[in-house]
């Protein structure tokens, strides 16, 4: 019985231990990303690389220039 | 400078704290700041300051948790006889500590390295998460052009107001940046009478190891150069008719641009004129953001209701203590004793109290927590109705 006892007991330990370790985790992970300083995206780069996709973006570019509004070019179907 | 047991004691209680909590808070594009080439005198002078708050913070953590069985007198004549050059003779605290304490310092100060690198990451992360950095000017790091590069200077105070005068509409505060496309002037001969326009998308950038304000190099993906087609050289007319059929695809503000060949293009930001830049804003974060606010609306839309259920569920209960069986609890002597309009009081009390969990609409009509606008007549409020309610229904109780 008492053996019983102690092995549930090093079971909810470990299995808190596991637990407290997976919140910090994600916290460093969440507050990590959160905070991250990069001068370009991950998302912005993969536009790029594909020919067609940097050419689209560049045509957008070009028309936000001449209108001053995002909203009139193509961003959101070309992104 | 003479290595002295006085000086490795402050080196190891003051100066590595400092140091590490320097080199975990200026992080990523900020660890700029941080030069491993500074001279040393220079590093030791600024991590003074940081490892005399970090010592004072795990000296007193460690006092108040563990438990000091000596005094803070006995800690400065040990500093004091370690530091000194032993013609005052060595005390009995001292000679005690160094016998059998000298182990535990050894693991205090590794507790103090791991806290003081804590603190650097974890202080710095929040005032980025905070975004205090781009609100005082007191928080911003000095890599400046982190913040031109990123487009996060665009949610600057002083930007947002540059662009609600010029277009009418704030765009900086609601734009994250997706990547930023750079028109960049350079002088391409020594008297400066030659120029180029180079356009691409900033990937990097280097600064001046002498000087972090300054730009050594900037780094172009999906380069362009602009140039006059006037210009080209006869022998050049085959080159010449390529581009224009490259040029007929393109936009009709860029027919003179040139793709330039290669994956990366560095350009010396010596040469560099001027530099003119776009944000192009993020579509999937402005989505991810929209989203955000609409969970963050139903909730707040949860919290108002409950609130509603509470206050009518208080009321109710005024009304049927009875039929409930409240006048055998503690409250009964409240529920029976008080009269219509203490009841009142208290109920107003409580909704006042209350009133501060639950957020409020704003003029664009959207929920807000909003702890500005008029929280000195909500305090006012709850600080009267409270010493009413104590004066009047609570004091006659007891």
């Amino acid at each position: 019985m008492e053996n019983n006892k102690s092995a549930i007991e090093n079971i909810l330990a470990l299995a808190g231990l596991l637990a407290l370790f997976a919140i910090v985790a994600r916290a460093y992970k969440s507050v990590s990303s959160e905070t991250e300083t990069h001068v370009i995206s991950e998302d912005g780069l993969k536009a790029i690389q594909d020919p067609e996709t940097a050419d689209k973006l560049r045509e957008a570019v070009d028309q936000y220039h001449d209108t001053g509004d995002w909203k009139k070019t193509k961003l959101e179907s070309i992104l | 400078m003479n290595l002295t047991l006085g000086f490795i004691a402050f080196f190891i209680s003051i100066v590595i704290p400092g140091i590490l909590f320097r080199r975990f808070f200026f992080y990523g594009e900020f660890s700029k700041q941080f030069n491993t080439k500074d001279p040393v005198l220079h590093s030791i002078f600024f991590s003074i300051i940081p490892g005399i708050v970090m010592q004072l913070i795990c000296i007193t953590f460690y006092k108040f948790s563990f438990g000091f069985e000596s005094s803070y007198l006995d800690v400065f004549t040990i500093f004091r006889d370690i530091t000194s050059d032993g013609t005052s003779g060595t005390q009995d605290s001292t000679k005690n500590f160094i016998n059998n304490d000298i182990l535990t310092f050894f693991f205090y100060s590794l507790c103090v390295f791991s806290f003081s690198a804590f603190s650097g990451w974890a202080s710095s992360r929040f005032i980025r998460a905070r975004k205090w950095d781009k609100k005082f000017k007191l928080f911003r790091f000095k890599n400046q052009w982190y913040y031109i590069f990123s487009g996060e200077v665009l949610n600057m105070k002083k930007f947002e107001d540059a662009h609600k005068d010029a277009f009418k509409r704030n765009k900086g505060k609601d734009q994250d940046t997706l990547m930023t496309y750079a028109d960049i002037l350079v002088s391409v001969s020594d008297q400066n009478d030659r120029k180029e326009l180079y356009t691409g998308y900033v990937v990097d950038y280097d600064l001046k190891s002498d000087d972090i304000s300054k730009l050594d190099k900037v780094y172009l993906i999906d380069t362009h150069r602009y140039k006059k087609i006037e210009q080209v050289d006869g022998d050049k007319v085959n080159e010449q008719k390529d581009r224009k059929k490259d040029f007929e695809k393109k936009p009709t503000h860029s027919r003179n641009r040139v793709k330039v060949p290669g994956d990366v293009f560095v350009l010396n930001a010596d040469n560099i004129v001027n530099l003119n830049l776009t944000y192009v804003p993020s579509v999937k974060k402005k989505i991810e953001k929209k989203r955000k606010e609409e969970k963050r609306q139903r909730t707040y839309r949860y919290i108002q209701n409950t609130y509603l259920v509470v206050i009518f569920v208080i009321v109710l209960l005024h009304f049927f203590y009875k039929a409930l069986g409240l006048d055998d609890t503690f409250l009964g002597d409240y529920l029976i004793n008080t009269g219509f309009f203490g009841k009142l009081l208290v109920i107003l009390f409580i909704n006042q109290v209350l009133s501060f969990t639950v957020p409020a609409l704003n003029k664009k009509n959207k929920l807000v927590y909003d702890f500005k606008t008029g929280i000195g007549w909500r305090i006012l409020t709850l600080a009267l109705l409270g010493s009413l309610s104590y004066w009047f229904v609570i004091q006659p109780l007891m």
